[in-house]
């Protein structure tokens, strides 16, 4: 194929500016949407599902519920008329120095581990008392499963000695604490200890900012009697859709339960797979349109163009230049479309990614609409317009090559 | 007769679509380098069939068409189109140039159809061409900017750009006054002798058939007569 071809490719788009505008305008609105849908659609996912994994771990190690069976007794059989489910605390996990060595060899993906002790309590400040979940953790350690440190609003959170806590911000205004002041706190069945307010996080996730309190490891062992264990140990993944997978690796390791966000909270994602069923649906409905656009285009150049065709093909035009002159029409105009849809999706992203609104729960500025566009989200939707724009020449492309020269001589 | 450039051999042609019917019975024709022959019939006569299958436009039910030492009837559409490149030229009744492109490039586009590029030796021997015929300062108008005789010169020069050996016409001066039919014609007879090309001229009309190396008379899909005036 030689350089004529592009040339007589780019006269037919030129002669008909209008068609070819209007064709590439279709095309271009169909990379748009697809740039800004699929990263409206990723951003309000990503945003989804950070605010549930962001406080918790994307993998929890735990001691499973333990069911009793029924045994056997000199008279018949010892009848089990209950059963009492193991409270949190109670379900401990003696070994957890040598899991948080070995874990991370066991499983690809995990980045960081933390044992914690997660139980009930109350906090009492003077008269009042309040319910709150306590859990005693590593701050080092526990900052790299859950990330806190870059989210105090007072005091800090690394090096809690004995008897200090951090509080979150919600917690700390409904009882009016702050850093340094001190209060009590106990556990449902233990006694209770005094401590003072190190330090106050707004970490942007409800459960944690109303009603949690982090101590360190040793006061929650010693608040809940565990002695020297933990209730569970808390994984932390690169991908955190790999948490399925990990857990199950895991599984057949140890004999502890592997419980994965992914599987605590499978009704939400499936709701999630369906929003991004119905988003490819409506980015395949636009690619189509594009296509079928572009066939449409070609089909009447095809037909306006048939004498030309013919002549050409007389003077000595194979039919692969002839094929070869609609395939790059159908290409140029997905390349056009395909670059100025990728440029206007992204202009428009930026600018929506600008609209703030004040969040309900922070009464913080936040992003309304959080798009955060990668290579890929861009790359992909302007290959597919190149691709489709070819696809939906070849056959208008095939229709030309087969042009009888004869017929178009004889004036039919 | 100097070796022919085409010749066509036992040439039988039917079409069938739904009835059967041929319009060519055993043709045996031979055109040699440089002669210019008119090939001349009534409407219907076979003389626009025989064209096609001369031009490697249409192919033979039967018979050989030998184009520079190969048949043709056995050649696919893509090899037909390479060798009508090569070795071909045509001229319509309509000049057919191409609408989006000027005089210049339409008639280099034969040359640029088999990969030449504009400036070189090809571009060089169009433009003298172009001069030759008059259109000098019409080249880079487009064709509709042109009178239908300049439209026709164009086309001429179209059909000589790839030096071919054989320049094919079907009823070129069919759509032109009496004045610029003359001027046409005789355009085409001095090309032809001038370099050495040998044309085909396909016309019903007896007074272009007089000026010519040979007359071929055909009716009824057979030749009936050749004769040199």
């Amino acid at each position: 194929m030689n350089s004529i071809v592009v040339t007589i490719a780019l006269r037919h788009l030129r002669s008909g500016l209008r068609q070819s505008a209007l064709t590439v305008g279709v095309v271009a609105i169909s990379v748009m949407v697809m740039v800004v849908l699929g990263g409206l659609i990723d951003a309000m996912q990503r945003r989804l599902i950070t605010s549930i994994t962001g406080a918790i771990p994307h993998v929890s190690v735990q001691q499973g519920p333990r069911t009793p069976i029924a045994a056997p007794i000199a008279a018949g059989l010892l009848v089990i008329e209950r059963v009492v489910p193991i409270e949190n605390t109670q379900r401990k996990i003696e070994d957890w120095q040598q899991l948080v060595d070995t874990l991370p060899e066991r499983a690809l993906g995990i980045i960081a581990v933390s044992p914690t002790i997660d139980g009930q309590g109350y906090l009492i400040r003077g008269e009042r008392r309040k319910s709150v979940s306590i859990t005693g953790m590593i701050p080092e350690r526990h900052n790299l499963v859950v990330e806190l440190s870059t989210k105090l609003v007072a005091g800090r959170f690394f090096g809690l000695s004995s008897g200090e806590l951090v509080l979150g911000v919600r917690l700390a205004d409904d009882l009016r604490l702050k850093v340094g002041d001190k209060l009590r706190l106990s556990g449902t069945a233990e006694g209770s200890a005094g401590f003072t307010v190190a330090g106050i996080v707004d970490s942007g996730f409800r459960n944690l900012d109303d009603g949690a309190v982090l101590i360190g490891l040793r006061d929650a062992q010693s608040l809940f009697g565990l002695g020297n264990a933990v209730t569970a140990i808390g994984i932390k993944l690169t991908d955190i859709y790999a948490a399925d997978r990990v857990a199950d690796a895991l599984s057949g390791q140890f004999t502890y339960e592997m419980r994965s966000w992914m599987r605590d909270n499978q009704s939400l994602l499936a709701g999630l797979r369906a929003q991004s069923i119905f988003s490819a649906m409506i980015r395949l409905s636009t690619v189509l349109a594009a296509g079928f656009s572009i066939a449409s285009i070609l089909f009447m150049s095809v037909t306006s163009k048939r004498r030309e065709i013919g002549i050409l093909k007389a003077i000595g035009a194979t039919r692969r230049q002839i094929a070869g002159i609609f395939a790059i029409e159908g290409t140029l105009i997905g390349v056009v479309g395909a670059t100025l849809g990728t440029a206007i999706g992204i202009g428009i992203s930026q600018w929506m990614a600008t609209i703030m609104i004040v969040s309900q729960y922070s009464g913080r500025l936040e992003g309304m609409f959080p798009i955060r566009l990668t290579p890929e989200m861009v790359a992909v939707p302007a290959l597919i317009a190149v691709a489709i724009g070819l696809l939906a020449a070849l056959y208008p492309a095939r229709q030309a090559a087969i042009v009888d020269p004869i017929e178009v001589i004889r004036g039919q | 007769m100097n070796d022919p450039v085409i010749s066509l051999r036992g040439i039988d042609k039917i079409y069938d679509q739904g009835v059967r019917t041929q319009v060519l019975f055993g043709v045996n024709l031979d055109i040699a380098a440089g002669e210019f022959v008119a090939l001349v019939g009534a409407s219907g006569s076979g003389k626009s069939t025989m064209l096609n299958l001369v031009g490697l436009l249409d192919t033979p039910s039967a018979g050989q068409v030998l184009i520079a030492g190969r048949d043709a009837a056995t050649l696919d559409e893509d090899e037909r189109s390479r060798l009508r490149r090569e070795h071909l030229g045509f001229i319509f009744q309509s000049h057919y140039l191409l609408p989006d492109f000027d005089i210049m490039e339409n008639v280099f586009m034969p040359c640029r159809l088999r990969g030449e590029v504009a400036l070189g030796d090809s571009w060089k021997r169009v433009e003298t061409l172009i001069e030759t015929v008059g259109l000098s300062e019409h080249r880079h108008k487009r064709p509709h900017q042109l009178s239908g005789g300049q439209q026709q010169r164009a086309a001429i020069v179209r059909a000589l750009a790839n030096e071919p050996r054989l320049v094919l016409a079907d009823e070129p001066t069919g759509n032109l006054d009496t004045q610029t039919r003359d001027v046409v014609f005789t355009l085409m007879r001095d090309l032809s002798r001038k370099r050495g090309q040998a044309f085909l001229l396909v016309t019903h009309d007896p007074s272009l058939a007089v000026d010519v190396d040979r007359v071929v008379t055909i009716r009824d899909g057979r030749i009936v007569d050749e004769r040199r005036p």
